[in-house]
């Protein structure tokens, strides 16, 4: 049976492309999305792992105790006073130690806007007077020294066409001033962080005007000759006391991929999406193929059945061809995913977001996934022609007599389509209504053109007959044209059902973009009664003296400024203004 | 900002309570965020704020749509609680009932010319005067 498989391949060979290339884009998106996962989570522990640097220890002040857990909306680390540094120095275990202050500071390009508005953060960092404790590498130049000097992230530099001594925009703590390019650098591999800019001042700069009053955001510390982590990190919590973490390396390492996580996670998802939908797609076009395929090839059927096959020899047959297309599918589809996070990779460079990882993690998860899915759609989408097919009589091999689809299989097609066609409204419905959840929302439309899909072929020999009127007057073609779609409609039906899930994927797209805009428009006109709004364009905030030049301006009635900050209400956190 | 500029800057349509109530220390929430706390006008909730937590009183709630937060403390409440108000994020202009708007519009965003940072826009479609042709940011 599996000479007659790989004959039954050979002999539709053109068709069975097609059904491959349907099963390659679906698990290429599939294998897309865990290689752009794999490659970004590699990629951060490398850019970690080189933060971190030589420290074997981290030390910042701990949080207030039943606090939120982090203000996205402030950006504000908890400070400590510079001494705390001389604690460290003076500790016998301690080799090397030295703090750091981190806070907002933006680039203003050249046209006079802030580098990375709305977007990936704008941070300012000290120098380091101990070069063995930086994790950033000087790429040009050197680090900054007075104020008027810092140091750029060389990927911005490269971004905006700076160079060293060029006078650049920056905003620190108030109006936009123009200190000078002494040097660029990167961490590790890269010029850039996810479109991160980073600006380096030197200390004083940095603890008079990173808005931390003076104070250190961190400190690092390298253990003495001979003294293990344990011990140093022992000896600064027993010099440091409460009201501080004292973390190891790996531990920060550690808690920044957890924090980075869900970041990956979005990219990933959006892709699974994109998967699922090609896979659905595809599986009609699957069914289509092998539908098609095994129609011509009834009689050869027949003829097996009346030298002896089972039914079950030829349905395994006919599943066997399934399974090998899928798994060549599959195959080509790992392979393709690879050209997917490659290009995902590519558009985000695009737009300024560079992402750690340039040699693509390529696990053999991925590619064993990829094959199995590809193998799994391609089958199920096969069974029910294949069922079909194989319950071809023996007689019909001597008979030139298409042979009809048991009575009955159409009124089970449409029950079920009724069903399904239920199920997808009243999942949908849910959805709008209860606030159900998004897989409600995607079971239910999946459902919901699995029934339309279903119910489809009862309609097609009406409407193709109304539609295809106007062809068929133009001639044979169109009389042909229109015969064919009439002829079998299921098979039409098939057809048209990955058109039509693409068409209506297109119009929910549309749909939904002009409803958020209009309802939004039109709640923003009723709630809004200022006549200016003044945003932050970066998590920097709008500066006290912006304000006061507003309040300033003639016939400015009411200046009102809403603070930005977390609240968490029982399990939930909300965004709260004060 | 304080009860009194809020009032004057957003026109919040209100399903439950009152947001005067906001000036007594209570907290108004969007639908929303009330039916995900499962609150009401009147109930108190425990709400964890930067210096821990606190029992508050539900004020109001109010349709969210549009506003892009989930619910509103007093200032005063919020700086109460540790909130820090150093990172301004909104601000909201209401121009006086005889100001030129494109004219007033116009003045803000010069005044903001030194602070890229921060662009400004008109509230759109006002029903008392008409917004500039376009709405920018300042540069």
């Amino acid at each position: 049976m599996w000479t007659l498989t790989l004959k039954g391949l050979v002999a539709a060979k053109a068709r069975f492309v097609m059904t491959a290339l349907a099963v390659i884009i679906g698990t290429g998106f599939v294998a897309g999305a865990l290689t752009f996962g794999d490659t970004l989570e590699q990629g951060f522990d490398r850019l970690f792992t080189s933060i971190v640097g030589t420290a074997d220890a981290v030390v910042r002040a701990e949080a207030p105790e039943d606090g939120p857990a982090g203000d996205p909306f402030t950006a504000e680390l908890p400070t400590f006073p510079p001494g705390v540094v001389d604690r460290l120095v003076a500790l016998d275990e301690v080799g090397v130690a030295e703090g750091e202050v981190e806070g907002v500071a933006i680039l203003i390009d050249d046209d006079g806007e802030p580098t990375g508005q709305f977007g990936p953060p704008t941070l300012g960092y000290s120098a380091f007077v101990n070069e063995d404790l930086d994790s950033a590498q000087l790429r040009a130049g050197r680090w900054p020294q007075a104020a008027g000097e810092i140091a750029i992230d060389a990927g911005t530099a490269a971004t905006q066409g700076w160079e060293i001594g060029d006078e650049v925009g920056l905003v620190l703590d108030g109006p936009v001033e123009r200190p000078e390019v002494v040097g660029t650098f990167g961490l590790g591999e890269l010029d850039n962080l996810a479109g991160a800019s980073v600006v380096v001042l030197d200390r004083a700069t940095a603890l008079d005007r990173l808005g931390t009053e003076g104070e250190l955001t961190a400190a690092y510390a390298v253990a003495a000759d001979g003294v293990s982590e344990a011990e140093l990190l022992e000896a600064i919590e027993a010099e440091l006391g409460e009201g501080f973490r004292v973390q190891s390396a790996a531990e920060v390492v550690a808690e920044q991929q957890e924090a980075f996580g869900p970041f990956i996670e979005i990219f990933s998802i959006a892709l699974l999406v994109f998967a699922v939908i090609a896979l659905l797609v595809g599986s009609f076009l699957i069914f289509n193929t092998f539908t098609i395929v095994l129609a011509g090839r009834l009689r050869e059927l027949a003829l097996l059945r009346a030298v002896g096959a089972s039914r079950g020899q030829l349905f395994g047959s006919v599943l066997g061809e399934a399974a090998l297309v899928g798994a060549v599918g599959g195959a080509l589809g790992a392979a393709f995913g690879i050209l997917v996070a490659r290009g995902l990779q590519a558009i985000l460079g695009t737009i300024g977001i560079e992402l750690p990882g340039d040699q693509l993690v390529v696990l053999p998860r991925t590619i064993g996934v990829a094959v199995v899915v590809g193998v799994v759609i391609t089958v199920l989408a096969a069974i029910v022609p294949a069922r079909r097919a194989v319950a071809i009589p023996p007689v019909a091999a001597l008979t030139e007599v298409a042979v009809a689809a048991p009575a009955g299989r159409g009124l089970v097609r449409n029950l079920l389509g009724v069903l399904l066609l239920a199920g997808g409204g009243a999942g949908m419905a849910a959805t709008l209504l209860a606030d159900a959840g998004a897989v409600t929302l995607g079971a239910g439309a999946v459902a919901l053109f699995l029934g339309v899909a279903a119910l489809s072929a009862g309609i097609v020999r009406p409407l193709a007959r109304l539609l295809g009127g106007p062809s068929a007057m133009l001639g044979v073609s169109g009389e042909l044209a229109r015969a064919n779609a009439t002829r079998n409609p299921r098979r039409t039906a098939a057809t048209a059902s990955a058109l039509m899930i693409g068409l209506a994927l297109v119009s929910f797209v549309s749909i939904l973009a002009a409803s958020l805009q209009g309802t939004l428009r039109t709640t923003i006109e009723d709630s809004f009664l200022a006549d200016a709004i003044v945003q932050a364009g970066t998590q920097g905030g709008v500066p006290d003296t912006a304000l006061d030049a507003v309040s300033a301006v003639e016939d400015v009635e009411v200046v009102a400024a809403a603070a930005a900050g977390q609240v968490e209400l029982g399990e939930r956190t909300f965004a709260s203004s004060g | 900002m304080d009860v009194e500029q809020l009032l004057a800057v957003l026109d919040l349509d209100v399903t439950d309570g009152d947001l005067a109530g906001l000036a007594t220390g209570g907290v108004a929430l969007t639908e929303s965020a009330a039916a995900e706390a499962e609150v009401g006008a009147g109930d108190q909730i425990v709400a964890t704020l930067p210096d821990g937590e606190a029992t508050l009183p539900v004020a109001a709630v109010f349709d969210g749509g549009g506003i892009d937060v989930s619910g509103f403390l007093g200032a005063r409440t919020w700086r109460s609680y540790g909130g820090s108000t150093s990172t301004v994020f909104n601000v909201y202009v209401l121009f006086t009932e005889d100001a030129d708007i494109a004219e007033t519009f116009g003045a803000v965003e010069a005044a903001l010319t030194p602070y890229p940072r921060s662009g400004s826009s008109t509230r759109p479609g006002s029903p008392r005067r008409s917004p500039p042709s376009s709405t920018s940011s300042s540069g």
